[in-house]
């Protein structure tokens, strides 16, 4: 292998000196405490291909990135040389508003997507964590996806064509510009949730939807986790047609500001009586104690698409559980500062972003527990009451009619050896009940005890024949995925 | 030639009354909606269980017998065309619902399940099965599955791949994997990649539907223009007003007319086209943007807008529309229909392009389709007997597709590649593209035993490119 001064050298000659990074900025792409040789700011899909396929010839493993903020998640690579980032990719390529689809390179963040499907009254309706941060890219390698997912769906229902370069540096496509279109293999699935395991997505085309005109945020309180639970089954059982559903616990509830226990917050959107209508409704479902102002309503939503940021960053005084910093990620400084302090740059908040998770890393857990949306009320008491037994505190957000909960735990037991034998337990007890557990955050501590992924998911030999297939000498992302992959 | 000891093999798994050998018997099976290729198997096995259907393959796979899966034979691109493979493995009589679930709005369904079954069983309880393809009456959920098949109803709520959640797939040595099943299953998405591939994956035993909630409240327009060209500004304005109607569909005058003959709806033969608009959702509301529906239909000078006044009036003006394939039987002794799409914004191109295709080949050509999805359904008229017609259709047909490839749009919408538009691949996909399907297909079925000669433009798939016989239909 070509040794590292030379191996820069090597990318500079392809991409130019000032589009490879081999300073300090590396350090923003370190992966489990490995840090890439360089990181490489190609141009151009054709620069990318090029540096990629480059790399795989000279037996370098690439982890592609976006800004880098996704990196936690999946196992310890194997291998790691090069970050290969798509982040100067950033155009749209082509809005055409009265099709209603939009086609944009992936280094464009959602932020910045939607901003400009804004004038035109539409937007993509996914709400990931840090839309700011979260390239077009990068949302689709982590499927990521927010409480819309109820009514809007996943990058899944979105995505309509992809570019993606292969580890070879060949650069294939799939589906197209089209809402519906059936000719050849769904390749916008295979990709989407592939974790940069399979290529890099440089371009991808979605169908996208008109904004809500009016949008409204409702809350109904509960005693319990169980009850919050419960109350969301009436919720998403009674005649309207909410944007999203979430239960929150009690210390999602506080740190969040949605209130004192746990709730079910609600959101719809439509025209105005349509808004209306559906808050009568759901009266009878419980009381709803406040609808919001829309600056409350903004924040609200906000933290709960943020999630578990939302809660570390912003626990308020009054929780003892996750005080982890008085930071403010949206002011882009510590709490208290004027507000009419200059808006921090992306990449003042990407390194506040980034303080946060580093600080917090040694004693936090985050993890996405997939069950059938029924029985969450019966297993999350379940799972909080042993947390709470092993000391650890723990905030929660469940997706509920998509029955997908976002847990996040901390507690100095963390720091002391008790996280395996909880994530044994953890993983155990939602297996029984035929559910999923992924540890997308993980101190470093932890990682070589505990596997991300669950190692027995139906079809693991399919998955790696995949990656056999697309990229047989694992120059991309190698080990980080489910089974090695 | 399959021998003998196959045939009383496979007779031992199913049994003898499911086991289907005799040429007269066969020619059922020798075409789907797709008619202008036809071949019969050697023999037709429909296996009772996801068990049979694991013996059966285990069987073809040490015998390295083809094979290819069918539902009730509906499809319209020859996707279960036996090319090469003497064994069909019909899935008629998995037919069970085995699960409803109501609190988590889905269905476990085994993949013989008729489309409209599904709905028919949940509808009571408020809710239904969202994807309504044409043939909803007869075509299965494993067709449906296979395909990826669409309907009118799809430009609100989604296609196939939008409600499948998860699959039971026996691959074709007979192995069994369990696919997806909940939201977020960690791995790749091998259910969105099953869905659609056709069945060169294996065969779909049992699919994990999403119900959806019945809207609480609907209305369904009919809007009467003079010309396509009013109709399809109409399309633009409703999409631009920020609405998204549960359907946007558009039949010509040639159709209407058509579809009036057969089913007496009472449609204006005379009109250049008609739409079918229908909007669904909260009670409160609706009648707001039938409103707006209306002002956008007047300020592009429908000479009327019908509002359907109930339930009947609505499925009568559904029933016409989702039958007006067959109703152009009337027309002429023979049809072919495309299903190429166009984003919307290229409709009225689209269609002065087909008007203009069908004058220079001289032949009649009626557009029935999703306007709101840009997915055209061109009905191309002729009579077999005369060859010259016939290849007229095809080349015209050909011309259609490369049209709308040109316009930044596909070949297939909803109907799949099949057999019928192999040839049409590489207009929309480079041979790099192709080639890693291709190695996608043989990480599933590596010797190509499982409906080969279908999508891939390969050598090998050994494709007849004889021309038609018989009739060219639906």
């Amino acid at each position: 292998m070509t040794s590292p001064p030379h191996l820069a050298d090597l990318f500079r000659g392809l991409i130019g000196a000032e589009a490879v990074e081999t300073g300090a900025g590396v350090r923003a792409f370190t992966v489990d405490g490995q840090l890439p040789h360089c990181v490489l700011f190609p141009r151009s899909v054709e620069e990318l291909s090029t540096c990629l396929r480059t790399a795989s010839e000279a037996g370098l493993a690439t982890i592609p990135v976006g800004n880098g903020t996704q990196l936690g998640i999946g196992r310890t690579p194997s291998q790691y040389d090069v970050a290969l980032s798509t982040k100067r990719l950033r155009r749209i390529l082509q809005h055409e508003a009265a099709d209603m689809t939009v086609s944009v390179e992936a280094g464009l963040t959602l932020a910045e997507l939607n901003a400009a499907l804004r004038s035109a009254g539409q937007q993509l309706p996914l709400d990931p964590p840090h839309p700011d941060y979260t390239t077009i890219g990068a949302l689709i390698a982590t499927d990521s996806a927010g409480p819309l997912r109820l009514s809007q769906g996943t990058v899944r229902d979105s995505l309509i064509g992809i570019k993606v370069v292969l580890a070879d540096g060949r650069v294939i496509t799939g589906g197209g510009r089209v809402v519906k279109n059936v000719a050849g293999y769904d390749m916008m699935k295979l990709f989407t949730g592939s974790f940069g395991t399979l290529g890099i997505v440089v371009e991808a085309n979605f169908k996208v939807r008109p904004r809500p005109e009016h949008e409204a945020v409702f809350v109904l309180p509960a005693r319990t986790t169980e009850a919050a639970c419960s109350l969301a089954r009436q919720v998403l059982a009674a005649p309207i047609t909410p944007l999203w559903v979430e239960v929150l616990n009690r210390v999602t509830a506080l740190a969040t500001g949605f209130g004192e226990s746990a709730v079910v917050a609600v959101g719809c959107g439509g025209t105005t009586s349509e808004v209306t209508a559906q808050q009568e409704r759901l009266r009878k479902c419980g009381d709803v104690l406040y609808a919001c102002s829309d600056a409350e309503q903004r924040q609200f939503t906000e933290a709960l698409r943020d999630f578990p940021d939302s809660v570390l960053s912003r626990a308020s005084r009054h929780v003892s559980a996750l005080p982890v910093q008085d930071v403010n990620l949206d002011e882009g400084s510590a709490v208290g500062t004027s507000p009419i302090s200059p808006a921090p740059t992306l990449e003042q908040k990407l390194e506040l972003w980034r303080d946060i998770r580093r600080r917090s890393s040694a004693n936090i857990c985050g993890c996405k527990v997939s069950l059938l949306p029924s029985k969450l009320g019966d297993v999350l008491p379940r799972l909080e009451a042993e947390a709470g037994r092993r000391t650890f505190e723990s905030a929660l957000l469940a997706h509920a009619g998509a029955g997908v909960t976002l847990w996040c735990f901390r507690g100095a037991a963390i720091a002391d050896g008790g996280l395996p034998p909880f994530a044994d337990w953890l993983r155990a007890e939602v297996r029984a009940a035929n559910g999923w557990v992924v540890f997308d955050s993980l101190p470093l501590h932890s990682k070589d005890r505990i596997d991300p992924w669950d190692s027995d998911v139906p079809g693991l030999g399919l998955m790696r024949g995949i990656k056999q297939a697309l990229d047989p000498a694992r120059r991309l992302s190698p080990g980080r995925f489910v089974g090695d992959i | 030639m399959l021998r003998g000891e196959v045939l009383s093999a496979l007779r031992k798994i199913v049994g003898e009354a499911a086991v289907i050998a005799r040429p007269a018997e066969l020619r059922v099976y020798e075409c789907d909606g797709y008619t202008l290729k036809k071949s019969a198997p050697e023999v037709v096995v429909l296996p009772g269980s996801t068990a049979e259907v694991v013996q059966v393959l285990r069987l073809l796979h040490r015998e390295r017998i083809a094979f290819v899966p069918r539902g009730a034979g509906t499809g319209l691109s020859g996707g279960c065309l036996p090319v090469g493979a003497p064994v069909m493995v019909g899935l008629s009589r998995m037919n069970r619902i085995v699960e409803i679930d109501l609190e988590n709005q889905r269905v476990v369904v085994q993949a013989g399940v008729v489309n409209q079954w599904v709905t028919n069983a949940v509808k009571d309880r408020g809710f239904c099965y969202a994807p309504d393809p044409s043939s909803q009456l007869a075509c299965t959920i494993g067709g449906n599955v296979a395909e990826n098949s669409g309907g009118p109803h799809t430009l609100k709520y989604g296609v196939t791949t939008n409600h499948v959640l998860g699959v039971e797939l026996v691959l074709p040595d007979g192995e069994v994997v369990q696919l997806g099943g909940l939201d977020d299953v960690p791995g790749y998405d091998l259910t969105g990649l099953v869905v659609g591939a056709e069945g060169t994956f294996g065969i779909v035993t049992l699919v994990t539907l999403r119900l959806i909630r019945q809207a609480e409240s609907w209305k369904t327009l009919l809007a009467i223009f003079e010309t396509v060209d009013d109709a399809t500004a109409t399309v633009s304005g409703i999409i631009a007003a920020g609405m998204i109607p549960a359907a946007l569909e558009m039949m010509d005058q040639l159709i209407v007319a058509a579809v009036e003959a057969a089913f007496h709806f009472g449609f204006p033969t005379d009109a250049g086209a008609v739409l079918i608009v229908e909007l669904d959702g909260l009670a409160a509301g609706l009648d707001e943007q039938v409103q707006r529906v209306v002002e956008i239909c007047n300020l592009n000078h429908a000479r009327a807008v019908r509002i359907a006044q109930d339930e009947a009036e609505r499925a009568a003006l559904w029933k016409s529309r989702k039958r007006a394939f067959g109703a152009v039987g009337r027309l002429a002794p023979n049809y072919c229909t495309q299903d190429g799409v166009v984003p919307r914004t290229k409709v009225p191109e689209i269609l002065c392009r087909i008007t203009e295709i069908g004058r220079r080949y001289q032949l009649r050509i009626g557009n029935v389709f999703h306007a709101g999805d840009g997915n055209i359904h061109p009905i191309l008229l002729y009579d077999e007997r005369d060859p010259d017609q016939v290849h007229r259709v095809l080349d015209a047909g050909r011309e259609i597709l490369e049209a709308c490839v040109a316009l930044g749009g596909s070949v297939t919408g909803e109907h799949g590649i099949g057999v019928e538009k192999i040839a049409q691949m590489p207009l929309l996909f480079s041979p790099a593209d192709l080639d890693v399907m291709s190695h996608l297909r043989q990480v599933f079925d590596p010797d190509v035993r499982c409906n080969p000669g279908k999508i891939f433009p390969t050598p090998g798939a050994c494709v007849e490119t004889k021309r038609p016989h018989r009739q060219v239909a639906l």
